[in-house]
């Protein structure tokens, strides 16, 4: 009964399919991903970040006559922001909808899908989930596009104690507070930022954990305050961040801010205004001084593609969908199958860095080097893309600053200064 | 001067909960039920006001115009799903409202997207008195708080609508005896109190900058507490409640620990219940 | 695609869910308690068993894991099943005690608010939960013998037998008089006080019973998952163990557990909304739109199961009363040792006040062993506050009650219940929700019959009194001449014959002194003197009567003595001729309203 339904609505979304991408055709199942993403509840704008730069990939991909003839379709697995919805999502994505990968999830989810992903031999390339928990959870099967908040945490430290990769004429911190919100995406960055600091010989002077969501952070800030930070770093959604550095402001607090990756984008700005965070710094994952031509390029291109600027994972997912996307190629051009088990090697394969490779920076690229015969080695917006053993990348990153209302890059930091 | 100016910040963030509470009670009173969908009359209240205020009315009058349409869905929602339930007691109506609450929601999350939305309130900076900070946003909701609860003293003591409302909170039955318990008083105070619940979502907007489609239901649970620690159905017990949470948060978050600050605000409510089982102006029958 | 896994998953999370159920239904379907803190039951047992099964932090286990959490014990799986039901029952037994005082919404909201608080201490007492980041290392009970793929059939046919064994528990519960006596508190707690059942206690087991039963549940749902996190325990859980339970109906377990396959269903299902041609267009350009799509429907889905199917889905069906084993004759109750001078009631100086009005205003009387004593006066005379006095129903604030010579002043209803005080309202306070034959049982139960430990195990003098007591119902059936009432629901009677139950009642306890008040009110005039014919044999056999009544000539006929009450005092008292003769009387009646 449910084979029967599920197959005649298959068709019929085939057939919309059809209709909507024109002349392409598409004879064989469309090759399924998983977008495993809360897409409602408290972290609803993660689901709805990524998945307009994931379609964006795949139309790409189908417009150029899709892999092997097959096009690329999503499913949505929402998570709905709570650790049993994730669960039974990633339940139907691996075993209803026979999903060849996975793109997601965030780290909330990460710990209720676990097993399933590893049992069911699930490819999973993850743009969102930076968390600690997953720097040695899985081998084979799980890679992400996010750097480990362990790293993105050092970066912070580092630049904080270091003038050269700060604003011209601005001087070292010396009296740090550290700010995080009490949610797995966030409190991974706590241990490693409170190290890193003391590594590069700076003490924190406080840390404060707060709860995300609640209306105002006023007790928090004041405590924070207490402390006389000269700068703070603030670990939490944007929404969350935006209502601190508001309270901050009003209790007349004019030190710096360090932000993580999640609040450098454009679409902060707006969210907690311009004049409110001109001169704080951000976070960015580059692959290297001349990657950043690369990331222009792709805001360009999203603002085309979407309307809007590129919201927070824009960078990682684009880089995930790409690697998923290169992978299948890869792997139909190998054998004319494209398998679960097969694809998670196919992987490493597009991204793995190598003498003889070929360095591609998108699909397209990718697919003329593929089907020149060449090997390639895709090098993304977030960093080369070469994943350690246990799929994680890791990656020079970005010091930027909000200048005259928009992030401007002061300086990068690379990825061995961060040792 | 800590304890002064954390005193400042928890009248106003009690002054939000405050108006909040008094919308909720007084749907209360006639209909005897906590609405779980009552969060979604303040998601509504700042979604609408944030729409007409980009459409270029003043936020003042766009602020007037949300509460008032927010009043008539409210009046809508009543009548669409609660009213037929009215005779069968406390929990099919209960589940009907998380249910309306999953509807109102999402159907805001369809057209308004997932990320959230900045308040179009300006950036201001604080007033400083000797030492402390008065943000002027405060000051804001203050004023708007007050000017409720004082409308709504007005409306209860001195029209013949409100002397109707509370006859009916008080004793339904003899209410409906005497003749009173309307369709218009019904209709009246739904639209009332989801005015009001309009207006706490909006003060609640400005307190927390941002706008989002599940802001309303995760505050909520604070406004219940307020509620019930004044007394169901009071409105005076609810602007009492409703202060005194808020100061009890911000106090606990400031000087006991920040990350429990929600914790305090029930633990309170539960301290209070165990002395007082029917809240503070609840009555003892 | 695996459907197998698949359903797997989901009959598995239904059956967790259906657990959930049942032990929410055992406090609210039978005992009336509006839990909605119940996920703190499921957390607290979830935890409790994840740190008692944990590998101990240095083994091997834990440090090939490269786990990070301080605390494990590293003890086996079933212990901590008993861990969880331990904790989850304790917790129960904590809130219950705490909120003892609270009624429906201050209730529900406080025990709401309790569940915060211990979902905030989880997520911040880091050393025991790791907060935030959750402990992915959970053992899975005989994980090493089993390949993933069977793990999942294995560990749903543990947890159906886990389930399936509380299911079957807590039925036979339900049937046992523990349940019987739940479900009567459920619809009328004072009613239940008044005939000496001890309500607070039974509560408060249930209570208890029903967070162990939660607590359970977090076990198998911890080990199924091998994580434990402290998102999992938002309040959303609470509410969707609500509507499981209320669109299967409540009072019910076989609703409650389809319930939650409903939920899951629909839960689930809606995931599906995007198979619907068309839809899959609007989803490209709005990745929100599905997904809240989906929530609009569970949201109308909910409004629409309980509007159209009041009951749940699964309406408790009306129980049959068992046969009464045996013909042997019902024993008389047991003669109760009574001091042989002191008058049945005795009231000296009693008052009540409401207010700023002196309902009941030193009032002083005594009722001799063996009468039938009518106690009447004009509306708002006090006759009903001092029945509420008598039987502790309400405290006066000062003067002395004595029953048979003993004082039981400011006793609770259901110690005064026991000294041997019986009393009916002016309007019966039965359960209407349950059948004659029920209401009779509850009624005669002893209370040794009513423990948990009886709920399970019967013992033979159990099993006796029992018998004695469904013998007794048949008895009072055929006294009051409504045997072919057995098994009507008591809500369905009518006003008269709701009289003849609430005084049936009264039989089945045999109290040696009953406060009957306005027993022919509303009642036919032939009803109403076979009524009281039936009281005047009673008193034959030894019961003492007070009897509150505005029918004068039924008080005249039947009363061997009057007690006149007015604006909260005796004003006179004697024989039923004298107190007509009396001038004051005549005076109060025709100066009042027309009795």
């Amino acid at each position: 009964m449910i084979e029967f339904t599920k197959r005649r609505a298959c068709t019929a979304i085939a057939a919309v399919g059809l209709i909507a991408a024109g002349p392409v055709g598409a004879q064989d199942d469309p090759l399924k991903v998983g977008l495993l993403l809360p897409f409602t509840g408290q972290y609803a704008w993660v689901g709805e970040n990524v998945q307009p730069v994931a379609r964006m990939i795949a139309e790409e991909v189908n417009t150029s006559g899709g892999i092997g003839g097959r096009e690329i379709s999503f499913v949505q697995g929402d998570t709905e922001g709570v650790v049993d919805a994730g669960t039974t999502a990633a339940q139907k994505l691996i075993n209803v909808d026979n999903v060849m990968a996975l793109v997601g999830p965030t780290s909330l989810s990460f710990s209720g899908s676990k097993n399933l992903i590893i049992d069911n031999g699930v490819p999973m390339v993850t743009p969102t989930a930076g968390t600690t928990e997953l720097d040695r959870a899985c081998r084979d099967v799980c890679f992400r596009t996010v750097p480990s908040d362990a790293l993105g945490g050092r970066a912070i430290a580092r630049a904080a104690t270091d003038a050269q990769y700060l604003a011209e004429g601005a001087s070292t911190w010396e009296n740090p507070v550290l700010m995080v919100a009490q949610s797995p995406a966030m409190v991974s960055f706590l241990e490693p930022i409170e190290r890193s600091f003391a590594d590069y010989g700076t003490e924190v002077a406080r840390v404060i954990e707060f709860t995300p969501g609640k209306p105002s952070y006023r007790a928090e800030v004041q405590e924070a305050l207490g402390a006389n930070p000269d700068g703070i770093v603030l670990v939490a959604a944007p929404e969350d961040s935006a209502r601190v550095m508001t309270n901050a402001f009003q209790s007349g607090y004019d030190g710096d801010w360090f932000v993580t990756q999640d609040q450098t984008n454009a679409d902060y700005i707006d969210l907690a205004s311009a004049e409110l965070v001109e001169g704080i710094y951000g976070l960015e994952e580059v692959a290297s001084e001349e990657g950043q031509a690369l990331n222009r390029a792709f805001e360009e291109r999203y603002q085309d593609y979407a309307g809007e600027e590129v919201k927070i994972f824009g960078t990682n997912t684009y880089d995930a969908m790409n690697v998923v996307a290169l992978a299948m190629l890869s792997d139909h051009m190998d054998d004319g199958e494209i398998t679960r088990a097969t694809l998670a090697e196919h992987i490493r394969a597009v991204s793995d860095p190598g003498e003889d490779k070929t360095q591609v920076t998108s699909y397209t690229e990718g697919k003329q080097a593929l089907q020149a015969g060449e090997k390639i080695d895709y090098r993304g917006l977030v960093g080369p893309i070469d994943f350690d053993d246990w799929g994680n990348i890791a990656a020079p990153f970005g010091i930027r600053q909000v200048q005259g209302g928009a992030w401007s890059t002061v300086a990068v930091i690379p990825a061995a200064a961060l040792d | 001067m800590i304890f002064v100016q954390t005193l400042v910040y928890g009248l106003a963030l009690g002054g939000v909960i405050a108006v909040s509470a008094v919308g909720l009670t007084l749907a209360y009173g006639v209909t005897r039920f906590i609405n779980f969908a009552f969060g979604e009359f303040l998601t509504l209240g700042a979604f609408f006001c944030l729409l007409l205020a980009q459409a270029g009315l003043g936020l003042a009058w766009a602020g007037l115009a949300a509460a008032v349409a927010v009043g008539a869905v409210g009046v809508l929602v009543e009548r669409a799903f609660y009213d037929p339930l009215m005779s069968r007691g406390l929990l099919p109506l209960l589940v009907t409202s998380v249910g309306v609450a999953f509807v109102v929601q999402n159907l805001i999350r369809i057209f308004a997207g997932s990320n959230p939305v900045r308040f179009p309130l300006p950036l201001m900076r604080p007033i400083e008195v000797g030492g402390l900070f008065i943000p002027r946003e405060q000051l804001i909701i203050l004023g708007v708080a007050l000017v409720t609860m004082l409308a709504v003293h007005l409306l209860l003591r001195f029209t013949m609508l409100g002397k109707k409302m509370r006859a009916v909170a008080d004793d339904p039955m003899l209410a409906r005896v005497a003749g009173i318990s309307s369709r218009r008083v019904l209709d009246a105070t739904w639209f009332v109190s989801a005015m009001i619940g309009a207006l706490g979502g909006i003060l609640l907007a400005i307190t927390q900058i941002t706008v989002a489609p599940q802001m309303g239901w995760h505050f909520l649970l604070v406004v219940f507490a307020a509620v019930l620690l004044g007394g169901i159905g009071s409105p005076y017990g609810a602007m009492i409640g409703g202060l005194l949470i808020g100061l009890a948060m911000e106090l606990g978050a400031t000087y006991v620990a920040a990350n429990y600050s929600y914790a305090f605000a029930f633990i309170m409510l539960i301290l209070v219940l165990i002395l007082r089982p029917r809240g503070l102006m609840g009555g003892s029958g | 695609m695996d459907l197998i896994a698949f359903a797997t998953g989901l009959v598995s999370l239904a059956l967790v869910y259906g657990l959930l159920a049942i032990g929410l239904n055992l406090q609210f379907g039978f005992a009336g308690v509006i839990n909605f803190g119940y996920v703190a039951f499921f957390a607290a047992g979830a935890f409790a068993s994840a740190i008692v099964t944990l590998p101990a932090p240095g083994t091997e286990a834990y440090l090939d894991a490269s786990a990070r959490y301080q605390i494990g014990l590293g003890l086996p799986v079933w212990s901590g099943f008993l861990a969880a039901g331990l904790a989850g029952g304790l917790l129960a037994l904590f809130i219950g005690a705490v909120s003892a005082r609270l009624a429906t919404h201050y209730l529900a909201v406080a025990t709401f608010a309790m569940a915060e608080v211990v979902r905030s201490v989880l997520g911040n007492e880091t050393w025991l939960t790791r907060g935030e980041f959750g402990i992915s290392n959970v053992p899975q009970p005989l994980g090493e013998v089993f390949a993933p793929e069977s793990y999942a059939l294995f560990y749903l046919a543990l947890t159906a037998v886990v389930v399936g064994l509380i299911f079957a528990a807590l039925r036979h519960l339900g049937e046992a008089p523990f349940g019987r006596l739940l479900r009567a508190i459920k619809d009328d707690e004072l009613s239940a006080r008044v005939l000496g059942k001890r309500t607070a206690r039974a509560k408060l087991r249930a209570l208890a019973i029903g967070g162990a039963v939660g607590g359970v549940a977090g076990a198998l749902w911890t080990h199924s998952l091998g994580v434990i996190h402290v998102g999992q325990f938002v309040p959303i859980v609470t509410f969707q163990v609500w509507l499981a339970m209320l669109m299967g109906g409540t009072g019910n377990h076989w609703g409650a557990m389809l319930g939650a396959f409903v939920l899951v269903a629909i839960r689930e299902g809606t995931r599906f909304v995007g198979e619907v041609p068309g839809l899959d267009q609007i989803a490209a350009s709005n990745p929100s739109f599905l997904p809240s799509l989906r929530f609009v429907l569970i949201g109308l889905l909910l409004i629409a199961v309980v509007r159209f199917f009041p009951g749940g889905l699964l309406p408790e069906r009306r129980r049959r009363a068992p046969a009464t084993p045996g013909t042997s004759p019902a024993s008389p109750a047991p003669a109760r040792p009574v001091a042989p001078d002191a008058p049945a009631l005795e009231v000296i100086s009693l008052r009540k006040r409401f207010g700023g009005l002196a309902a009941v205003d030193n009032a002083n009387f005594a009722i001799r062993r063996g009468s039938i004593t009518g106690l009447i006066g004009p509306n708002g005379a006090g006759k009903s506050t001092m029945i509420d006095l008598l039987s502790g129903v309400q405290r006066p604030d000062s003067g002395t009650i004595r029953l048979a010579g003993e004082e039981i002043t400011g006793l609770a209803p259901e110690q005064i219940a026991d000294r041997g005080l019986g009393r009916t309202f002016q309007t019966p306070r039965l359960y209407p929700s349950m059948t004659v034959w029920e209401n009779l049982m509850v009624a005669g139960m002893p209370q040794p019959n009513e423990t948990l430990r009886a709920g399970f195990l019967r013992s033979g003098a159990h099993r006796e009194a029992e018998v004695q007591a469904a013998l007794r119902a048949d008895t009072v059936l055929t006294e009051l001449e409504v045997p072919h009432m057995r098994d009507e629901l008591a809500g369905t009677l009518s006003g008269g014959q709701r009289k003849l139950l609430s005084l049936g009642r009264l039989m089945m306890r045999d109290p040696p002194v009953m406060l009957l008040d306005e027993p022919a009110a509303g009642v036919n005039r032939r009803l109403a003197g076979d009524l009281f014919d039936r009281i005047t044999k009673l008193n034959r056999q030894g019961t003492t009567f007070l009897i509150v009544e505005h029918e004068m000539q039924l008080v005249m006929r039947y009363c061997d003595h009057v007690i006149v009450m007015h604006q909260g005092r005796v004003l006179a008292e004697g024989t039923p001729a004298e107190v007509r003769a009396n001038a004051d009387v005549i005076e109060a009646y025709l100066g009042g309203a027309v009795a």
